[in-house]
């Protein structure tokens, strides 16, 4: 009871309030419950930014949709030409420095007053860096980039010859990256026997696959030789990839050719990718079995493609090499099943 | 009582995804016939009783590492079918300056033509040479 007393006579003497305890106690529970919270409202923003990043996707699938609605084929990847510009010029190839399959698209996605401003039919280094520049929302993964900053810086490059003797310095124009890409195929060789044949104009087993530019090293035509319609994807437009997401490792951001410059067809893989045996999807950014022509995500687990139907739909990481080539390519004439 | 006791359960869950197909370590080295190991490129394994693929980077000294559902956990037991894919695309807008060595045949780069084999058991560490001939 003298206890008691104490212990009210002491509270009289100072002023209500909280002892240093009952504050303690209050800031962990405060403590506690953010802890608790804090990763569901960030898996919740993951969940909103992937939702946005899939919205993105069905938009540029349904702009492919309407492109084929107008030209009655999609849009060629990029156009090639397997001949050297001048006989002189090794470095590049025929109708490859011109834009790519993006440029294609501006006009059906509400963008007609850039597409303007782009030729389809000149070197991409000869627009000015305001129209290379310009990135688009609606071409951006929310989870990668924001509009401000994804733009690849010029850059100039160094070439030495084996010797390690200095050739020449080589400007290579920066401009806008994209986060989604035109599915190219797999390896399944063409013409030539290689795995390798489907970079070159015509062999793709994709859906938006490199072109060869009509005409010859004498005179280039303002029009593309290999079109690819729905009528070419034989093996049923729901069972083919038409876009997809690149794979780059998380120090490649920005930097060609994992995510450069997108508009720009010099570098294929900037704004295209194959997918198949000998090309795995990456499971993760950091996942080193997968290279420069893999598919590839930053959600996780999963990857997104639209298909040919313009449907889009996750697929696991780790889906069979098999499976992925079957829906990669076209015209394989084999089921798919269940994935 | 002033003082109440204040009891905070955290259960983390765990998923624990019991449909994956379990995996055991495989690692080894690509080398052409004449002993030269295969400088770049991809290995890749399908398992002919459970259909996973497993791959691996090929270094510069042909070694590699396997991997299925992480970087390098290995391979499902059993048989498996094997293709070495290499490539290179000389359109000179690279400089190539590492030495990528012999080439691989291009058979080797297709589930159809490769010959390649490889046996995974799951009692015993996997290392395998896989030899690239003509």
């Amino acid at each position: 009871m003298r206890r008691i007393a104490g212990f009210q006579r002491q509270r009289a003497e100072h002023r209500d309030g909280f002892t240093l305890i009952e504050l303690l106690v209050v800031i962990a529970v405060i403590g506690i419950l953010v802890a608790l919270t804090l990763p569901a409202v960030q898996q919740a923003r993951s969940a909103a930014r992937r939702m946005q990043c899939s919205n993105n996707l069905k938009q540029i699938a349904l702009a492919a949709h309407s492109f084929h609605d107008t030209y009655g084929a999609f849009p060629p990847a990029r156009l090639i030409l397997d001949t050297p510009r001048t006989p002189n010029d090794t470095a590049t190839r025929i109708a490859m420095d011109e834009p790519s399959w993006l440029v294609r698209l501006l006009p059906f996605m509400e963008q007609s007053a850039l597409h303007e401003r782009w030729d389809e039919y000149s070197v991409y280094g000869t627009h000015p860096a305001s129209v290379r520049n310009q990135a688009i929302p609606v071409f951006l993964c929310p989870e990668r980039h924001s509009p401000d900053s994804a733009v690849a810086p010029d850059k100039t490059i160094r070439i030495t010859s084996p010797c390690g003797c200095p050739v020449g310095v080589q400007f290579s124009p920066g401009g806008a990256v994209v986060d989604y890409v035109a599915n190219h195929g797999d390896l399944s060789p063409g013409a030539l026997g290689r795995p390798t044949d489907f970079y070159w104009g015509g062999n793709g087993t994709g859906v938006i696959i490199s072109s060869r530019p009509v005409g010859d090293q004498t005179a280039i035509g303002r029009n593309w030789l290999d079109r690819i319609s729905m009528s070419d994807v034989s093996d049923g437009t729901s069972n083919s990839i038409l876009i997809g997401e690149p794979h780059v490792p998380r120090e490649k951001d920005l930097t060609t050719p994992f995510n450069g410059p997108a508009y720009y067809g010099r570098h294929l893989t900037n704004f295209s990718r194959i997918g198949g045996p000998g090309v795995p999807m990456a499971h993760n950014p950091g996942d080193p079995r997968a290279g420069l022509y893999s598919f590839g995500s930053s959600h996780a687990g999963v990857v997104q493609f639209a298909f040919a139907d313009g449907s889009v739909r996750p697929v696991s990481t780790s889906l069979s090499s098999r499976i992925l080539g079957l829906l990669t390519n076209r015209q394989d004439e084999q089921v798919v099943g269940e994935f | 009582m002033r003082h109440g006791v204040l009891t905070v359960l955290i259960v983390s869950a765990v998923g624990c995804s019991s449909d994956q197909t379990p995996t055991y370590p495989v690692s080894g080295r690509v080398v052409f016939e004449n002993g030269n190991p295969v400088r770049h490129g991809t290995i890749e394994l399908t398992s002919v009783e459970y259909g996973t693929t497993s791959t691996g980077r090929i270094d510069h000294d042909g070694g590699f590492v396997l991997g299925t559902y992480t970087a390098d956990d290995g391979a499902a037991a059993g048989d498996h079918n094997a293709i070495v894919v290499q490539m290179v695309i000389a359109d000179g807008s690279f400089e190539h300056t590492i030495d990528h060595g012999d080439a691989v045949p291009t058979k080797y780069a297709a589930y159809e033509n490769s010959p390649l084999e490889v046996s995974v058991n799951s009692d015993e560490e996997n290392v395998v040479t896989l030899t690239i001939g003509q």
